[in-house]
């Protein structure tokens, strides 16, 4: 398997991902390129509650969010980590302005995504919450 | 005193005058020494008053007459005045004020009841009525509601109270009061004046002297003058002179005068009666002694009619005596209609029918009884008079508006027609009278009647006259028919010929018996009445006959010396009975007969039968002595004596039987001469010689004598035939004379008709004249009517009451192309072939047309065989037939099949624009800027969901405003500016947006808007066409959703195809990459096909297997085995699953029990409901190679493991069994399986 990343930084290490997507394996795919990466993993769920549980639970410093969830919007976790100030990218079929809801703050990547491009566009913006 | 019915006589005596014929009884029976009644109505008796009493009666126009009245007058006539103006009854009246100017004398308004005395001139006050009574003039309350009669009701009054010293006057005024009243006044002897046609209003005293009762017609001051001289005459003056009795033989001379120049002999008329009606004509004459009258009448033939007249005259009304009518409609009408047919009218005969009033009163009171009755006997009223200017009034039946009084209001309604000029007798009562002059002392009666009516003139007669009426009346009756009279008459002396039957109403009955009437009529039938009637010597038997004394002389011997007996025919009917015979004879019960031996009293039959048949067989007389016959007085002996009678050749014409009770007397027989009567002489001292001669003297003598018996039988029996037939051709000759007295009458009649019948003619004439007037004009009109029937286009037909066709227009032919031969006179359904035999025609003529007069625009359709399919409309119309018209029925076609067909199209036309718009959603509003006028497509409010007020003017600057009412505020703006922008005409008028209805649903609209300008350039209208394209834009947003689902999936799916490759590279060189990498994009398209297959939703368990095993299809049933329940596998669920399915296979395909050729494997499923919903599903292989763990965990452990876990929630367990793999998946039903069977239920 090609490791994009062969040396994970601190950051990486210290942040803990949950993965938001229904789709399991594209959660499997998504949760190996983050362990490759070195990113602590706090979850991967499919479903918007267990997600939500462990937003407010505050296991997770930062999230991949997949839009819609066997269905079901996934704003409420948008506002929800937009409320608590962390960082997440929301990963999508939908073009940006197909989707619906609230998404403050998103940053909005499409399916399928190149693993470089989503850990760049992650470490970005853990980058720019530290600064 | 309200309410006076005017035909009863009122019972509390204010009623001026009492009914005339009560006073006069009073007079004929109390007081026959004074000079007095002649008549019932001659009031004279009751001249109270010592000098003239003047009654002055005006009304509208009255005071100037009066007044010149007044002015005229000496103050010093020795009469009193009495002025009776009509006056308002509630206004005080200035007149005697007024008129004492014009006169001397004293003139007061009556108060009080004055004495009245001469030269005073009396008012009547306002309101009140006045009559003079006791020489006093008496005030009376005035019935506001009754008809004003005051000058009337003083006028009858002063009648009766001054007698011929009463004087009327009758000034100007309208309607006919004073009529009645001068009326009473001539009858009562005195003096009536009218106004001449100086009078203002004339009708008034007109009437009064239409009446024929004024003896003066002047202007006021003449009349004053007349007056002047009247009251200082000696018939009316205070002193009166003995001047009209110094000349005791005076009325007998005048009476001649009459006599001969009318044939009307007053000589037995009642003295009195006869010297007031001559005084006062010579009053009018201005003459003081009779024989200056006399010759006077010998002068002027005028002043004779005049005089007779006056003499005649009387006064008369209608049911003048009530009660007695009532008493002949009770009690002798009915029994007149009492057996009798229509074949026999009842006969009545009025004597001194005058005008005509009481003959008229008895027929109605005949025609109300037959009605009561029921009986439908027709009535024959003979009405006579001797005045034959009375007869004429009668025969014309016209009365002025004063009988009011006396006829009942129903009464006048039935039996009377209004005319101007007052009353006319009906018809039918007019036919049942006829009038007759007739002189009951001359002319010959009439017979055979039932009723007499002679009321008040056998008191004009003296007894002689009297006396003689009566036996004439007796002979005119019927046996048992009544005689009315007057009331104070009574049959007197003749009461021998008449029962009373009522003696208060004076109403008797005909004795029978038979009465020969003393008097000779005229023979001479067709010559003048001029003849004078023959008068019975005063004593003289009545029954006697004047003529032929011989005769008599010998029926008187007869009568005296023979035996009474009978004449009988050979079949011994009784032909004639001489002497008394009724100790013999008595009629027989039962049918009326004159058969001797029927008639016979008790004892004689046997006897007198056996004598008659013996004379009849030996032909000569028989005598049967010692009879006995049952009397009164018990059993009386008589000889019975019958002698043949011979006459002509006959053998036995007869035979005379004689009852002798004396039969043993020394007359011995008449017939018998067997016995001489002659003794045989002592001849012993005679001597011998002479007593031979003397023998045959005697025997010569003796045959002598038998041989004159035998002539003087002869002769008697002839004699007694000859006088038999004389009798009844009398008797014969007097039936002749009345029945000729009737055919004169009738022709009078007749001539009277013919009178009328010319004037009838007359008037036909003229009618006829304006006919044919009418007729040119009706031609023309109809003319007239023809050209525009002839030039109209619609067909046009007349039809008949039974709808033949009468005529046809030209266009009717042209129309329906057929012939005028095949149309006129036939009826409409037949018209060529029947082709007008249309249902709807049918309803249109014989339903609707009976019951309007009038049908308009009634369609019918129907195809017609010349000209085909047609629509016609109709319009009807029926002549109301005039006179005897038949009725008609104009019937105009019009065909409007053209007009129909392009309304129709037309319709269609605009149903299919309709439907699409509808259809379309498509709607419009128009603006009118002309009209001021917003008005809005039918479909409008459908489309927009909110309705514009439809036809509605509005200010056209903020009409297209009302447009934005219902745009949505987001959208408003918008439009808003785009409206301004079209209204400028910056921009095209199209633009979208959104409408909230009153139904709340939000609609996209599409709006185009466009004006149409005038020639001014000016905007006319605007047209706003809205069209709703919510639907449209709908399928937008469904479409751009599906799009964007489309891409989510699409980038999902190349996710996890990215995903798998990731994970495949993992353990693999490139060539083995390619392979897994497309079996499992493989895998996952076939999951993805059965999901699209289902419509993502949901894919069966079994199906899913089949899907993911389709490389080992042969192997299904044989060594793959599946078993479980049909269950559907939610898209998450089966895309797991199958992914986890397709690593298994392809793991036991290189590996397990798909690997040799024996191998099996067993994929179970089920769904658990308890203890939780579970589904479970199970993979285990057998049979095949031996299996060892994997040595690392490859993307196929994953797939099974950990991903299919995480697709369905649950759990995986999975075993590597020496036998063959086993995995299980346990998941929660909820999220595994589509529940389907609740779906319904949600």
């Amino acid at each position: 398997m090609n490791r994009p990343h062969d040396v994970p930084t601190d950051r990486q290490r210290t942040t803990r991902m949950l993965v938001v997507e229904d789709e399991p394996l594209i959660a499997l795919g998504l949760e190996e390129v983050l362990i490759d990466a070195g990113f602590a993993i706090s979850g991967v769920v499919g479903k918007l509650d267990q997600a939500l549980a462990l937003i407010e639970g505050g296991t997770c410093d930062a999230a991949i969010v997949d839009a819609n969830l066997a269905g079901v919007n996934a704003s409420p976790l948008a506002v929800s980590l937009a409320a608590r100030g962390l960082p997440y990218i929301v990963m999508s079929g939908y073009s940006s302005d197909q989707l619906r809801g609230e998404y403050p703050r998103a940053v909005f990547l499409s399916k399928p995504c190149r693993p470089e491009l989503l850990l760049e566009t992650l470490n970005a913006l853990l980058l720019r919450g530290q600064n | 005193m309200t309410n006076r019915d005017p035909d009863l006589p009122d019972a509390s005596g204010t009623l001026p005058t009492p009914p005339p014929g009560s006073s006069a009884l009073d007079d004929a029976q109390t007081s026959s020494s004074v000079m007095v009644g002649l008549l019932g109505e001659d009031v004279s008796a009751k001249a109270n008053m010592a000098f003239p009493v003047v009654g002055v009666g005006a009304s509208a126009g009255g005071l100037v007459a009066v007044t010149q009245l007044l002015q005229a007058l000496p103050a010093d006539t020795g009469a009193s005045f009495v002025i009776i103006q009509h006056l308002a009854p509630d206004v005080t009246s200035n007149l005697s004020e007024i008129l004492s100017r014009s006169t001397l004398m004293p003139v007061c308004e009556v108060c009080d009841e004055p004495e009245v005395e001469p030269d005073h001139v009396y008012v009547i006050p306002p309101g009140r009525d006045m009559i003079i009574a006791g020489g006093k003039l008496v005030l009376l309350e005035q019935d506001r509601y009754a008809r004003r009669r005051g000058i009337d009701q003083f006028f009858c009054s002063l009648a009766e109270e001054c007698g011929h010293k009463a004087i009327g006057v009758v000034l100007s005024g309208a309607m006919s009061d004073g009529t009645l009243g001068l009326e009473a006044i001539k009858a009562a002897g005195g003096i009536t004046f009218a106004q001449n046609d100086s009078a203002q209003h004339d009708s008034m005293p007109r009437s009064a002297v239409a009446s024929g009762c004024v003896d003066f017609v002047l202007p006021p001051d003449q009349i004053a003058h007349e007056i002047a001289r009247i009251a200082r005459h000696p018939y009316v003056a205070p002193a009166r002179s003995e001047a009209l009795v110094e000349d005791a033989s005076g009325h007998v001379r005048i009476a001649e005068i009459v006599h001969r120049a009318l044939g009307v002999d007053f000589t037995h008329y009642k003295t009195n009666t006869l010297l007031r009606r001559i005084a006062r004509r010579m009053v009018l004459h201005k003459m003081t002694t009779m024989r200056e009258y006399e010759d006077y009448l010998r002068r002027d033939p005028a002043e004779v009619e005049a005089l007779f007249r006056d003499i005649l005259i009387s006064v008369t009304t209608f049911f003048r005596d009530p009660e007695s009518c009532e008493a002949l409609a009770q009690t002798v009408f009915p029994k007149l209609f009492a057996g009798r047919t229509r074949q026999e009218p009842v006969r009545i005969w009025t004597l001194g029918c005058s005008t005509g009033e009481e003959a008229y009163s008895l027929a109605m009171v005949y025609a109300e009884c037959a009605e009561v009755a029921g009986s439908d006997v027709p009535l024959q009223l003979f009405a006579t008079d001797l005045n034959s200017i009375c007869v004429e009034k009668a025969r014309t039946g016209v009365y002025p508006a004063s009988i009011e009084q006396h006829v009942s209001p129903t009464r006048l309604q039935r039996f009377f027609t209004k005319e101007e000029a007052g009353y006319r007798i009906c018809k039918d009562i007019r036919e049942r009278c006829i009038f007759s002059r007739h002189n009951v002392l001359v002319d010959p009666p009439f017979s055979r009647v039932d009723l007499i009516s002679c009321r008040n003139l056998l008191i004009y007669m003296e007894p002689v006259l009297q006396k003689q009426i009566m036996t004439l009346l007796h002979y005119s009756l019927k046996p048992g028919g009544h005689l009315w009279l007057g009331r104070s008459e009574t049959a007197g002396a003749s009461r021998a010929l008449f029962d009373v039957e009522d003696v208060r109403n004076k109403i008797f009955v005909r004795r029978v018996g038979r009465s020969v009437p003393g008097l000779t009529f005229r023979a001479a039938l067709g010559g003048g009445r001029t003849e004078p009637f023959l008068r019975a010597a005063p004593g003289a038997p009545l029954e006697v006959p004047r003529h032929n004394l011989p005769k008599e002389a010998e029926r008187i011997l007869l009568a005296k010396y023979v035996p009474p007996g009978v004449v009988i025919s050979a079949a011994m009917e009784i032909v004639q009975f001489r002497g008394d015979t009724g100790p013999y004879l008595a009629p027989a019960a039962g049918a009326p007969s004159l058969h001797l031996l029927k008639m016979l009293r008790e004892g004689l039959l046997v006897g007198v039968r056996a004598a008659i048949l013996r004379a009849g067989e030996e032909a000569r007389p028989v005598r049967e002595e010692r009879l006995r016959v049952q009397s009164d007085q018990g059993f009386r002996e008589l000889a019975v004596e019958v002698i043949p009678i011979k006459v002509g050749d006959v053998k036995q014409s007869g035979f005379l039987v004689l009852f002798d009770e004396h039969g043993k007397s020394d007359r011995g027989s008449l017939g018998a001469r067997e016995d001489s009567p002659v003794a045989p002489a002592t001849a012993d001292k005679i001597a011998t010689t002479t007593n031979d001669e003397i023998i045959r003297l005697t025997q010569e003598l003796a045959a002598t004598r038998e041989y004159l018996q035998a002539v003087i039988e002869q002769h008697e029996a002839v004699n007694e035939e000859l006088q038999s037939a004389n009798e009844e051709s009398q008797s014969a000759n007097e039936e002749m004379q009345s029945v000729n007295e009737e055919l004169e009458t009738s022709k009078e009649e007749i001539q009277s008709s013919n009178e009328e019948l010319a004037t009838v003619n007359d008037e036909l004439n003229s009618r006829n004249l304006e006919l044919s007037l009418l007729n040119t004009s009706l031609r023309v009109a109809r003319n007239y009517a023809e050209s525009i029937v002839a030039n109209i286009r619609s067909p046009l037909l007349v039809l008949d009451a039974e709808f033949r066709v009468k005529t046809a227009s030209a266009a009717f032919y042209e129309t329906f192309q057929v012939s005028l031969t095949a149309t006129e006179g036939r009826l409409i359904y037949d018209l060529g072939n029947g082709q007008w035999n249309i249902a709807a025609l049918r309803k249109l003529l014989e339903e609707l047309l009976p019951q309007n007069h009038q049908i308009d625009d009634y369609e019918v359709r129907h195809s017609f065989e010349n000209i085909g399919f047609r629509t016609m409309v109709l319009n009807a119309q029926r002549l109301v037939p005039a006179a005897d018209n038949e009725a008609l029925i104009v019937l105009a076609i019009e065909d409007v099949t053209e007009r129909a067909r392009a309304d129709q199209t037309l319709r269609e036309s605009q149903d299919r624009l309709r439907h699409a718009a509808d259809a379309a959603g498509l709607t419009y509003v128009e603006v009118d800027f002309a009209r001021s006028r917003l008005r809005a497509a039918e479909n409008f409010a459908a489309v927009m969901g909110y309705a514009l007020p439809l036809e509605e003017a509005v200010d056209t600057a903020a009409g297209p405003r009302l447009l934005l009412d219902h745009v949505i505020a987001l959208d408003r703006p918008r439009v808003e500016a785009a409206l301004q922008d079209f209204l400028q005409g910056k921009a095209p008028g199209k633009i979208v947006y959104r409408v909230r209805g009153d139904d709340q649903v939000e609609r996209w609209i599409e709006s185009v808007w466009s004006t149409e300008n005038g020639p001014d350039g000016k905007p006319l209208r605007s047209f706003a066409t809205n069209l709703d394209i919510s639907e449209m834009k709908l399928a937008e947003e469904h479409g751009k959703l599906l799009m964007a689902e489309v891409n989510h999936r699409a980038k999902n799916l190349l996710a996890v195809v990215q995903a798998i490759a990731q994970q495949t590279v993992k353990h693999a060189d490139p060539a083995t990459f390619v392979k897994r990498l497309t079996d499992r994009i493989e895998g996952l398209t076939t999951s993805q096909d059965l999901l699209v297959q289902n419509n993502w939703r949901g894919v069966d368990v079994s199906r899913l297997v089949e899907g993911q095993l389709a490389h080992f299809k042969d192997l299904i049933g044989k060594r793959i085995l599946l078993m479980g329940p049909t269950a559907r596998l939610t898209p998450a669920a089966a895309q797991g699953i199958g992914m986890a399915l397709h690593e298994l296979a392809t793991n036991a395909s290189k590996y397990g029990s798909l690997s040799n050729k024996v191998g099996r494997v067993h994929i179970s499923w089920k769904v658990a409901e308890v203890p939780t919903p579970i589904f479970t599903m199970r993979w285990l292989e057998e049979g095949g190679p031996k299996v060892e763990l994997p040595t690392r965990r490859g993307f196929g452990q994953t797939v099974i493991g950990r991903m299919a876990e995480s697709a369905v929630d649950g759990t995986v367990e999975v075993e590597y069994r020496e036998s063959g793999l086993s995995w299980q998946l346990s998941a929660p039903v909820a999220g595994t399986i589509e529940r389907e069977r609740d779906e319904p239920s949600t």
